[in-house]
């Protein structure tokens, strides 16, 4: 009997660990998701491929950004020396021509982005997702044999988000998103990115080519390529201002 | 000849120097105008280019210049003509910068209209002139990262020693809350097209939201001791309107009220709809509408309040691969003693 009961001690306190380890709440996978796609600084170089149809244009640009601000440079010949600096929830925009400097109005951040399947609010939402989102995991399922956790997060109350529901597959090893739904608070799908590509980079995974799909559009996606990326470096004071932006 | 070989060679080497890079564009422009009968077509092309050179420590340099019908001068055997818009030295300090040299000063906010810029009809509903590039020492203070001071010396008939020749301004902007507000004092003397133009002026701008619209607004009060005072006014919204969750309409709506017909030198080409009266009160629209990712329809509008001139333009514009832009626009123009129409075609290349 005694065996039995070790036995059987045993049996529970290696299942109920076992069981503990591996089921993580929707919360943990967010955060260890957000740790390596949230950042706190980064420079990074893209490329931007818009498609319709037969029909693409690219562009190029160099960013810089931090929790709240980014300053963007596109590098591509025709918007060549075009700068936007999001500051907080502002947008400032530099033309380089005639060197002005405009503030954006607030009804244009939900356009897409240089005739982009991003919005300028996409770009914008700098916060973590787990400050944004409430998660819940819903399944499990595997993106080109990579075994992910679906998660369903609804916009936090008070919280002012883009898309009123996410759902996510975030990669089960890795801790990347693979793929993501957006979708308004009417419960129709807005747009779907997909993760082609995800490289460690610094210790962390983080996509490289991801695609979004405007899915109110017909035959219309963007391609954003990473080309290069150094995460935390040293901002210098002054960065995110206007007189940058210059 | 040699100019133009020296502009080959950029143009071929344009982004493989890496040191100093070069880009720019080139266009070609063909336009038919009647008016009373008459026709006229008229082609021109210009190419512009920017050096972009490496900034050395906290300097910057900056090299733009435009060469007018270079291809069609080439064909006739003619020299082009040649225009430096940017050649200045910034030098960035602890607490201040400081450019010399030709720079473009424009002191746009988002509207169609600026009736308070540093040079009068310098931007004019999204059409520049070359009278913004101008020969000048900026002294730039900022305050906050949405706050600044920027004081200005300029030549505009070219560099003097002469004193009386000499423009200066002052633009303080400031963040306020969400509004963006600008503050300006002008001095010149300055004509244009036998008009006078008031010596000195003081103007305000303030741009922001209000209930999920764009709102912006103008006010400047010149001086003289020759002519009256008087005063500009300028009004405006901007808008955007789904059609669907993606089609966005944007229209932009404007009114610009000039006490004094002195002030008109800052419609710049939209001189042509000062009215009959001594006022000028004009309101002006813009509407976009994208057809695509790639191209879009839009349409302004002006309107003469007292009646007596309406301009209208289609433009429609798209983006053909290989970096090249179509453009074609329209204008028509309704006044008492004339009117015009065109029609305009332009293919322009990026590089």
């Amino acid at each position: 009997m005694k065996r039995f009961l070790a036995f059987l001690a045993i049996f529970i306190l290696l299942f109920t660990s076992s069981t503990f380890v591996h089921a993580l709440t929707a919360e943990e996978i967010i955060n260890k998701r957000d740790d390596n796609e949230y950042l706190e600084t980064a420079r990074a170089e893209m490329e931007m491929i818009i498609r319709s149809g037969r029909r693409e244009m690219s562009k190029t640009m160099i960013s810089l950004t931090d929790k709240q601000n980014s300053l963007t440079e596109f590098t591509n010949p025709r918007d060549r020396g075009t700068k936007f600096l999001k500051r907080g929830d502002e947008l400032w925009m530099f033309f380089p021509d005639a060197e002005d400097i405009v503030k954006i109005s607030g009804h244009m951040l939900n356009q897409g982005m240089m005739g982009s399947d991003f919005s300028y609010q996409d770009l914008m939402e700098s916060d973590k997702l787990i400050d944004l989102y409430e998660f819940e995991i819903i399944s499990e399922e595997e993106i080109d044999g990579r075994p992910c956790y679906v998660l369903e997060g609804l916009a936090r109350e008070g919280k002012e988000v883009s898309y009123y529901k996410r759902k996510i597959w975030i990669d089960k090893e890795r801790f990347v998103g693979l793929k993501e739904e957006l979708y308004a608070r009417s419960g129709r799908l807005l747009k779907e990115l997909n993760v082609l590509q995800v490289e460690e980079i610094e210790g962390r995974w983080y996509p490289l080519r991801s695609v979004m799909e405007d899915k109110l559009r017909k035959d219309t996606s963007t391609e954003v390529i990473l080309k290069a990326i150094e995460f935390n470096p040293l901002i210098p004071e002054g960065t995110f201002t206007l007189e940058n932006l210059r | 000849m040699r100019k133009y070989l020296l502009l080959l060679l950029i143009f071929i080497f344009a982004g493989q120097v890496s040191a100093i890079e070069a880009g720019g564009e080139y266009a070609i422009l063909a336009n038919l105008s009647w008016h009373d009968g008459t026709y006229k077509t008229e082609i021109s092309d210009f190419l512009n280019i920017d050096l972009f050179l490496p900034q050395v420590g906290n300097n910057e340099i900056q090299y733009s210049f435009i060469v007018t019908d270079p291809l069609l001068d080439l064909l006739e055997d003619k020299d082009a003509a040649y225009y430096t818009r940017k050649l200045y030295l910034r030098r960035k300090f602890d607490d201040f910068s400081l450019t010399v040299g030709r720079q473009p000063v424009s002191w746009a906010f988002g509207s169609l209209l600026n009736p308070v810029d540093y040079t009068p009809g310098s931007l004019v509903a999204d059409r520049e002139s070359s009278g913004k590039y101008t020969d000048a020492l900026e002294l730039y203070l900022p305050l906050e990262w949405n706050s600044g001071l920027s004081l200005l010396a300029s030549y505009p008939g070219g560099f003097s020693t002469d004193f009386n020749k000499m423009k200066t301004g002052v633009r303080g902007r400031f963040g306020v809350g969400a509004f963006d507000l600008t503050l300006n004092y002008v001095q010149e003397a300055f004509s244009i097209r036998n008009s006078f133009f008031p010596r000195e002026r003081l103007a305000l701008t303030l741009k922001g939201d209000l209930k999920g619209m764009g709102v912006y607004a103008a006010f400047g009060h010149y001086f003289d001791d020759v002519l009256d005072s008087s005063n500009s006014l300028l009004l405006g919204i901007d808008y955007s309107y789904n059609l669907n969750y993606y089609t966005k309409i944007t229209l932009q709506l404007e009114y610009l009220g000039l006490g004094n017909r002195s002030l008109s030198p800052v419609l710049g080409p939209f001189i042509f709809m000062n009215g009959r009266g001594d006022r000028l009160d004009l309101l002006s629209a813009s509407l976009t509408y994208p057809v695509d990712d790639f191209s879009s329809i839009s349409l302004m509008s002006m309107l003469n309040l007292d009646g007596s001139r309406i301009f209208i333009s289609p433009v429609y514009q798209n983006t053909l691969s290989a970096n090249i832009d179509l453009n074609l626009s329209g204008q028509v123009f309704f006044g008492e003693e004339y009117n015009f129409t065109s029609l305009s075609t332009g293919l322009t290349y990026s590089f």
